[in-house]
């Protein structure tokens, strides 16, 4: 008997449904991007709050993650080659730990960089991930511990959120707790998209088209990398 | 090869009982983040009320005006008085446009006619306004070859241009009112070519005025009433 191989559960088509819907969905929300940025979130409305309100913030913070293209990109670039759940948290964990000093600190001692320069290196944190992914920098013989390199980029995910939200002017009063809000709000958001792109990992990697694929996903990725980097220079040149 | 090493031993799928919770897990998660949070805030959909005690809805209302010159103007009642198209701006639509208000036309006020054509160039702007004293009333018809953006205010002259008042920030091919002076001081538009092509505007009044002067980028030029 050599079927064992073709032994293909019978629910198999089930799973394929269910991961096309995620995907679909995942896609739907990301596209929403380029239309709601955090900026354009009610800039009125969010200036005229005073005082703490937790939900509206927690909501943009959550929004802003589950709609950021460069962030989902970079959150599935680390969790590409994690299949533990371990792992997966100490990465994103490396991450929080980034982007909750950069964006409170930032925001709190008035700090900010150029919000151009910010997101092209956010999107550069998209091509050295998967470049990484890639096994390139391994082949150019450089041996950087990847847990430092996603904390390092969650410092700068952070200072750009730091920035997006000062733009926005927010009120001093209740500054604080609105920012832990908003703070807590991206880990929701983060926890959401990564447990679909967990979850679709998982389902691809138990296919026999992983090994193949990985590669051109992680192409597709440096490639998304590129694009928002050189978008994001563009625009600081012509700014 | 980097695949290859850490790639896991034996990847399995899911049970059909696991794909099955999974999913069913996931519609609830995404039905209670679409029904508390995402509708409220987005569209101000608030089946639970949980958007409106926590302030989430306000993310989807417009809030306040952000123009406070607009949010002023707009609390005026018995200034602009919209009319129709095809509407004559001549003195006997004046008068009765403000019979039919209840408004006097203050005695010994000189009614004077004027009429101004500007081209304005791509994404050029300018400003006319007219000189009226407090209460005193014109009527207007302007048009332009396309729509433009416009802003209709007023700058007192006592307060200057802190207590500018709008009454009307829209884009408009034309606008045809009545208006009445709120206060002594100048009264006329701003307007913007938002196209990539030349756009004529042109506009006729009958009113009180006693002079218009023009605002463009060189600076501020008195303009000569030009009756038809």
């Amino acid at each position: 008997m050599r079927d064992i191989a073709r032994q293909e559960p019978d629910h198999r088509a089930l799973i394929r449904l269910a991961a096309w819907a995620a995907l679909a969905a995942l896609l739907v929300v990301a596209s929403a991007a380029f239309a709601h940025d955090l900026s354009d979130a009610n800039k009125s409305y969010v200036q005229s709050i005073q005082g703490p309100a937790p939900v509206p913030f927690f909501y943009l913070g959550a929004k802003h993650m589950v709609t950021g293209i460069d962030h989902i990109a970079f959150l599935i670039g680390v969790v590409f080659f994690l299949y533990r759940l371990r792992d997966v948290v100490i990465y994103v964990s490396m991450f929080t730990i980034g982007h909750s000093t950069t964006l409170l600190g930032g925001v709190l001692l008035g700090t900010g960089l150029n919000s151009y320069i910010v997101d092209a290196v956010i999107g550069f944190s998209v091509i050295y991930k998967a470049f990484e992914n890639l096994g390139g920098l391994r082949k150019i013989g450089l041996a950087i511990d990847t847990r430092l390199a996603v904390l390092a980029f969650g410092l700068f995910h952070g200072l750009g959120l730091a920035t997006k939200l000062q733009d926005l002017s927010v009120s001093d009063n209740g500054l604080l707790a609105n920012l832990i809000a908003f703070n807590v709000g991206v880990e929701a958001g983060q926890v959401l998209v990564l447990a679909v792109v967990v979850v679709l990992l998982n389902l691809w990697r138990a296919t026999g088209g992983f090994a193949r694929g990985a590669r051109y996903a992680n192409l597709a990725l440096l490639i998304a990398g590129i694009g928002l980097t050189t978008y994001q220079i563009a625009g600081y040149v012509q700014s | 090869m980097t695949q290859a090493e850490i790639a896991p031993p034996q990847a399995t799928l899911p049970s059909k009982r696991q794909v099955v919770i999974g999913s069913a897990v996931a519609a609830a998660v995404a039905t209670l983040a679409l029904v508390f949070f995402v509708l409220p805030a987005e569209l101000g959909v608030d089946p639970t009320g949980f958007g409106k005690a926590t302030g989430l809805t306000g993310l989807a209302t417009n809030g306040p005006p952000a123009n406070i010159y607009l949010e002023r103007g707009l609390k005026r009642t018995n200034v602009l008085f919209p009319l129709g198209a095809s509407a004559v701006p001549d003195e006997a639509a004046l008068r009765a446009a403000l019979a039919a208000k209840g408004i006097a036309l203050p005695a010994g006020a000189r009614l004077v006619t004027d009429h101004w054509e500007i081209e304005l160039l791509p994404y050029e702007n300018i400003e006319m306004k007219y000189r009226l004293a407090q209460g005193r009333s014109m009527i207007f018809a302007w048009k332009s070859s396309a729509p433009v953006h416009y802003d209709m205010h007023s700058v007192p002259d006592q307060g200057g241009n802190p207590m500018t008042e709008s009454f009307a920030i829209t884009d408009a091919p034309a606008q045809t009112a009545v208006y009445v002076a709120p206060f002594t001081g100048i009264h006329g538009w701003f307007w913007q070519n938002q196209t990539l092509s030349p756009v004529t505007l042109s506009i006729d009044a009958t009113g009180a005025f006693t002079s218009a002067v023009i605002f463009n980028q060189a600076g501020e030029h008195p303009r000569g009433l030009q009756s038809r």
